[in-house]
């Protein structure tokens, strides 16, 4: 159960500070500096925005069925915190592969051109030249003619480098048979009707979610592979589908201001934004640019105090943080936390 | 004059006309308007595709549906043309522009009738030459047809219609009543009408009365496991799609769910699989048989009363296109009227939704809040807008009584051809304004059916495909050289 292992993940991470719904915003990828800022404060990368579809009902679902099996129990009615059991089964459960914070659902874009790159192949072969695209979105089937034409698509050579780059790449990741058939299924050709979900499913015994899950895991493993370690065709397919721009746009723009040398008061003036606002993007710049001067609002003192009381009081809320450490402000906690990610 | 079988042959690859097919060319090619009704399977696009190469101007075809829209485009694309394109929504701003500015060097310009709303769209085509305006699937634009699509009624607006090229309407079905609709609305100037029968000799018509609702999955698993398929099994709504689906499945059949709701890839899948003869069922709602062309289909059930006759004639019209003998069973429950009654009437605006429209209209404000807010459906906003914008309040209720008890009524008449005692062929010719010829044997429930006359009975279970290894699937989609 794929889902039930990210739930329990997502809550043992978040060590019954959170609420349940951080959660559903964390998978559907909630673009909140709040969500933002729990991604690095409990490292939680790997599962951002894997669901972008998933209703809240069906998250709490699956979220009641944890308590229901025993796994987790409400601690102050809107908190989870992982039973024995459930840390026995986290810890029996195989290890997952997302890498949800830098796909963002962009792995989609691979696969769509990919399933047309196969499908255009499929049928050149068979010397067929027409057919319904499988992909009806224009910019991948403009994106992929371009492709296609680009690398003389008509040769031997290049079917065959395809082929034989899918087959090795595949053949290398370390991942269950069942993950890779996932993928190949979604796949259509030639008299090769790919399979939909509910058959999928069907077949592995498994639920829709689940097999949605494992094929996203297996589109991650197999992206990152290809950047890891570039194959000449299928790395073209893989191109600008990680993101390299890790902050939302507007915290983007409140870098670029705060690099021009615009101080945090300045930048909310210029920008007609609260400060909290701004200081939301610079929570979030000090969680994804390792460059991020800590120094300049924090002194490195105040950062042992924070990394010490963490351990001290287990716990990240910072209203406890505060407590214990009440000369810093929350925005200074928030700065500390952000940039030292998890301690 | 050309050889129209030259042209046929040249561009098509066929070397006859169906029928009907070169009259309504030929009516175009003489400037005439023309009103043609034939029936699915029968070729109707070739009306207007092939005059594409005779008249030397631009064909528009206005379609009601993308999808419908995408599939036309595409059957183009594979015959070879190049110069089609569609134009909607899907279109991006630049490329809209691009596509208006070259606009008189397509053959083929498919639209919809929302973006002939837009001025620009209609700016573009007001300045250029069409050789002929095709409006399809006709029968939208009749209130009284079976889906009804306000847009319609003002597709011709833009036009200047003492310079006009000839339209032609095209339907597969169409009453009496529709077709003066089409006339009317379409302004047309005394059409050369061709009507083709919409008898369908090759078809039987069965019903089958049950007891009760819970009778009917069970009579559906063992029916399918006793005949041969393939088939389609049409419901009203998705989870029964799942239902029959996973019951069938259970069973050992190859069956399938197909339904509105489902991711556009998973449904072309299945419309694929189906296809290939890789699934004998698929258990559909009625999103399930536009675009598909499949010949070979021997079985259509229905475990409702469809919401009107020209429906059914539709659905049903998806069997035996191949002229072989096909048969369609519509399973009947006293009552399951009702159901299709609730269900076409459910999404009409009542008179609250009157009131409210009016009262925004009055504080000036958008009335499209009404949608925001979940008050009332899509399709219910779309009727309701376009009859506040020309009537008052009162005549809006009173025209929306009117479309209620229509809709009311049309499920009636297809009530009444399962259960009144007479020859279902004859009701359905009679419904269409057309009169019985020769009546097949085995013609219907009424007049006697046997079904080891029509099908085929089923020998064994075809075994249903495993999954293979990821390596063969890659080698199935792409063999080795």
């Amino acid at each position: 159960m794929y889902i039930q292992q990210i739930l329990l993940q997502i809550f043992h991470k978040f060590g019954g500070e959170r609420s349940v719904s951080a959660g559903f915003h964390l998978l559907k990828g909630k673009r909140s500096g709040q969500t933002i800022q729990d991604v690095g404060n409990f490292n939680l990368h790997s599962f951002f925005g894997l669901t972008p579809k998933l209703t809240k009902e069906k998250y709490m679902e699956h979220a009641d069925q944890l308590i229901e099996l025993g796994y987790a129990t409400y601690r102050d009615e809107q908190y989870f915190i992982l039973t024995n059991t459930g840390l026995e089964v986290l810890e029996k459960s195989k290890s997952m592969h997302f890498n949800g914070w830098y796909y963002r659902g962009n792995e989609h874009i691979f696969f769509k051109r990919l399933s047309l790159v196969v499908q255009s192949l499929s049928y050149s072969v068979q010397e067929t030249k027409s057919f319904a695209p499988i992909q009806k979105d224009e910019d991948i089937q403009l994106w992929v003619k371009n492709f296609l034409v680009k690398n003389n698509y008509k040769s031997d050579t290049f079917y065959q480098a395809i082929r034989v780059e899918i087959s090795d790449s595949l053949n290398r990741l370390d991942i269950e048979d069942s993950s890779l058939n996932l993928l190949l299924y979604r796949l259509s050709g030639f008299n090769t009707p790919g399979w939909t979900w509910q058959q999928l499913a069907r077949e592995q015994n498994s639920s829709l979610l689940d097999v949605q899950l494992a094929y996203i895991e297996a589109l991650h493993m197999w992206l990152d592979a290809l950047y890891e370690e570039p194959k000449r065709y299928l790395s073209q397919l893989a191109e600008g589908v990680r993101i390299e721009q890790l902050l939302t746009e507007s915290s983007q723009k409140t870098a670029n201001l705060f690099q021009q040398g615009f101080t945090l008061e300045q930048i909310a003036t210029m920008r007609r934004l609260k400060e909290s606002t701004i200081e939301d993007h610079f929570v979030e710049m000090a969680m994804t640019m390792p460059q991020f001067p800590l120094g300049q609002f924090v002194a490195s003192q105040d950062v042992e105090v924070i990394v010490h009381a963490v351990k001290q009081e287990n716990s990240k809320k910072l209203k406890v943080l505060r407590e214990a450490v009440p000369e810093l402000s929350y925005f200074q906690i928030r700065l500390i936390l952000a940039a030292k990610g998890e301690m | 004059m050309t050889n129209l079988e030259q042209l046929l042959q040249q561009h098509f690859g066929y070397s006859t006309f169906r029928s009907g097919q070169k009259e309504v060319i030929e009516a175009i090619i003489e400037n005439h308007d023309v009103i043609a009704l034939l029936p699915t399977g029968m070729g109707k696009s070739l009306c207007y595709q092939l005059p594409g190469y005779i008249l030397n101007k631009p064909i528009l075809i206005i379609s009601p549906l993308l999808s419908l829209m995408q599939d036309q485009v595409e059957q183009l694309k594979r015959f070879g043309e190049k110069r089609v394109v569609a134009l909607n929504s899907f279109l991006q701003m630049s490329e809209k522009r691009n596509v208006l500015q070259h606009l008189q060097q397509y053959r083929f310009i498919f639209t919809s009738p929302e973006m002939l709303m837009n001025p620009q769209v209609q700016g573009a085509l007001r300045e250029m030459q069409l050789g002929l305006i095709v409006v399809d699937e006709a029968h939208c634009i009749s209130q009284w047809g079976f889906d009804f699509r306000p847009d319609y009624l003002k597709i011709t607006d833009w036009l200047d219609n003492t310079k006009r090229p000839p339209i032609l309407a095209l339907s597969a079905t169409a009453t009496e009543q529709v077709v003066k609709d089409m006339k009317n609305y379409l302004h047309m100037n005394e059409p050369f009408e061709y009507i083709h029968s919409v008898d369908r000799l090759n078809l039987h018509y069965d019903v089958v009365q049950l007891e009760n609702a819970a009778e009917k999955a069970p009579w559906i698993v063992d029916h399918v496991l006793t005949t041969c398929g393939p088939g389609i099994i049409y419901t009203q709504s998705r989870k029964k799609t799942g239902i029959y689906a996973e019951q069938l499945l259970a069973n050992g059949i190859r069956a399938a769910a197909y339904h509105a709701g489902m991711e556009a890839e998973d449904r072309q899948f299945i419309q694929q699989q189906f296809l290939a003869g890789q699934l004998e069922w698929i258990c559909a709602t009625n999103a399930f048989g536009m675009g598909v062309h499949k010949d070979n289909v021997r079985q259509i059930i229905h475990d409702h009363i469809p919401s009107t006759v020209a429906n059914y004639m539709q659905e049903v019209g998806r069997a035996g296109r191949d002229g072989q003998d096909a048969l369609s069973i519509l399973l009947y429950v006293p009552n399951d009227e009702d159901m299709t009654k609730f269900i076409v009437t459910e999404d009409l605006p009542q008179q609250r939704h009157v009131e409210q429209y009016a009262a925004y209209m009055q504080q000036g404000e958008n009335p499209a809040i009404m949608l925001d807010q979940h008050q009332i459906s899509e399709t219910g906003f779309r009727v309701l807008s376009y009859w506040m914008q020309s009537l008052t309040p009162e005549e809006v209720q009173q025209k929306l009584t009117a479309i209620r008890f229509s809709k009311v009524h049309q499920v009636d008449e297809m009530k009444e051809l399962v259960t009144a005692e007479k020859c279902i062929r004859e009701q359905l010719l009679h419904y269409f304004g057309q009169s019985l010829g020769e009546k097949p044997a085995h013609c219907c429930h009424y007049c006697g059916i046997e079904f080891g006359a029509i099908l085929k009975w089923r020998k064994n279970l075809e075994v249903q495909e495993n999954i293979a290894s990821w390596e063969d699937r890659l080698t199935a989609l792409l063999p080795n050289l």
